[in-house]
């Protein structure tokens, strides 16, 4: 279970369990973690379970809510969170809220806001806002794949250097000859897309088949030829 | 180290439809499950695909989505084949699209039924997204979290919408959009097929255009790719429509691949019949000589 290790200059001050749908913090006793200081408010935060997530809310404290140093008004608590209230560290412990994607497989919720017979309709409601659910880490392993790109030997603008940090772009004619570059976790890929002919890496047909690349490949598909490079690797002179 | 997605085959799908529809698609485990509990399929002459994620015991997901999608295109043969095509359309839903609705909400019956009946398959449900093509229009169905995607004019739009809590959330404007990337709760759906005896099945009706390209996923695609990078890949693919769904399928596991993902997608074009197709025969052969056809476009 999901708990908070209270702590004010370094010291620990105790360990409270989040057994319940609303946890409050603040100065006065009636709360869930009183903290006795004049510059917490009465109640200055609170935490609401919603399934699987503690949502940390600033109360409209006096002095404001900071998570990892950051303030937030609202913000979905992840694992090894430390709050900060006036001179107080409040530690979130949750194996389960890791940052990174929960394994959890679909499940039915069983705390839906409405069941399913009830919900409204999609023609009653004016705008449904639409939900983007790619995962952060998702984004931070992108981020982690190599970077290159290439030049045109010939075809296009010669000597400029077009960095591919897409997942993706592809090259030649369309409706002609075109080929993909991949950007992959471990490298570059290239593979044919269209036209009759297989795109070449050095003189040799590629097939069917993703390609890995080389620093200094060059690519051809129709009129279109390229080198691969690297910024990040000692090019051969 | 390489996990190579499946790859389906490209047919062409003409049926009730003003177009003809292209038809590709591709499905994996994933890089950390060792089921596939997705399930897809289509039927050109029907002019429907269907896309099932299931969920629930050892192996009963797998039971509840392959259930789903087999149904749909058993239970659609037969009602539609009752439906003369017309023309003209009264107000509301069209027939093909409340034989859609009274399709799944009859399988969500029969998965109910056989998860009460027996044991090994209690508790399990499924997600269902569906697209039929007829006449000029699409009929579109879901009931939870597989998605819809429309690409036109180079523009990716969301055409489905979750049925999952982190949606309501948004929704009631208790989390943001922002908020809804680094919540736990995008494994919760709030509707299913299976679980309880009646179902409210979501189902809109859309004008189709030619060049029009339709994408039904799994969350596997989505929660593991942004929008604009499946944007990318659809675009910028689109004339390979097996290699589309191998690169989508691809990017989903190079991002990590937590959860089965599964595409499959659908290209409109028009209905060529007679001197037409022979015109497009030669044009193609003409490309396939290295002719300069640019003109045409």
């Amino acid at each position: 279970m999901a708990k908070l290790v209270v702590s004010c200059n370094g010291i620990v001050e105790g360990h409270y369990f989040l057994d319940k749908s609303r946890f409050t913090i603040g100065r006065i006793p009636d709360n869930d973690i009183s903290l006795n200081d004049p510059a917490v408010s009465n109640v200055h935060a609170v935490i609401v379970t919603m399934s699987n997530d503690h949502v940390l809310e600033d109360v409209a404290s006096t002095n404001g809510v900071l998570v990892n140093e950051k303030k937030i008004a609202k913000h979905i608590l992840q694992n090894n969170d430390v709050i900060e209230l006036s001179g107080y560290q409040l530690k979130y412990v949750n194996q389960r809220a890791l940052a990174d994607m929960d394994f959890d497989k679909t499940m039915i919720s069983n705390q839906a806001l409405w069941g399913s017979n009830d919900e409204p309709d999609a023609t009653t409601l004016p705008v449904k806002p639409l939900l983007a659910t790619a995962v952060l880490s998702a984004r931070a392993v992108k981020t982690n794949f190599p970077l290159g790109g290439v030049i045109y030997l010939n075809g296009g603008k010669p000597d400029e250097e077009i960095l591919i940090d897409a997942p993706l772009k592809t090259f030649g004619q369309p409706g002609k000859q075109v080929l993909m570059i991949s950007r992959r976790p471990h490298g570059y890929y290239v593979t044919h897309v269209e036209g009759k002919n297989f795109p070449k890496v050095n003189g040799k047909s590629v097939g069917n088949r993703a390609w890995p690349l080389e620093v200094n490949d060059v690519i051809e598909t129709g009129e279109v030829k390229l080198k691969f490079f690297m910024p990040h690797e000692s090019q051969e002179p | 180290m390489l996990n190579r997605p499946k790859q389906g085959m490209t047919n062409y799908m003409a049926a009730r439809s003003h177009f003809q529809v292209e038809v590709a698609s591709a499905t994996d485990a994933g890089a950390i499950r060792k089921h596939n509990e997705d399930s897809i399929a289509f039927d050109d002459e029907l002019g429907v695909l269907v896309l099932a994620d299931g969920m629930g015991g050892y192996k009963a997901g797998d039971v509840a989505s392959s259930i789903a999608t087999g149904l749909v295109i058993d239970y659609l043969r037969r009602s539609l084949s009752e439906i003369e095509p017309a023309p003209i359309r009264s107000a509301g839903l069209s027939l093909e699209s409340l034989a859609v609705k009274a399709t799944v909400e009859k399988i969500n019956l029969a998965i109910y039924k056989t998860a009460k009946t027996e044991n090994k398959y209690t508790g399990m449900g499924t997600t269902i997204v569906l697209i039929l093509f007829h006449q000029g229009l699409a009929t579109i169905a879901h009931v939870g979290d597989s998605r819809l995607y429309r690409l036109r004019e180079g523009r990716l739009e969301l055409m489905t919408h979750d049925h999952s809590l982190l949606q309501q959330q948004v929704e009631m404007g208790l989390i943001t959009t922002e908020d809804a990337k680094v919540s736990h709760n995008r494994n919760l759906v709030s509707r299913a097929l299976g679980v309880e005896a009646e179902i409210n099945v979501e189902i809109s009706e859309h004008e189709v255009h030619p060049h029009d390209i339709y994408l039904l996923c799994s969350d596997g695609l989505n929660d593991m790719v942004d929008d604009t990078d499946i944007e990318l890949a659809v675009n910028e693919l689109r004339v390979n429509l097996p290699l589309t769904t191998q690169q989508l399928v691809q990017m989903a596991i190079d991002n990590g691949g937590h959860d089965n993902v599964s595409v499959l997608v659908a290209k409109v074009k028009h209905k060529v019949t007679g001197w037409r197709a022979l015109m497009d025969r030669w044009f193609d052969w003409l490309k396939i000589t290295g002719m300069n056809t640019s003109w045409r476009n």
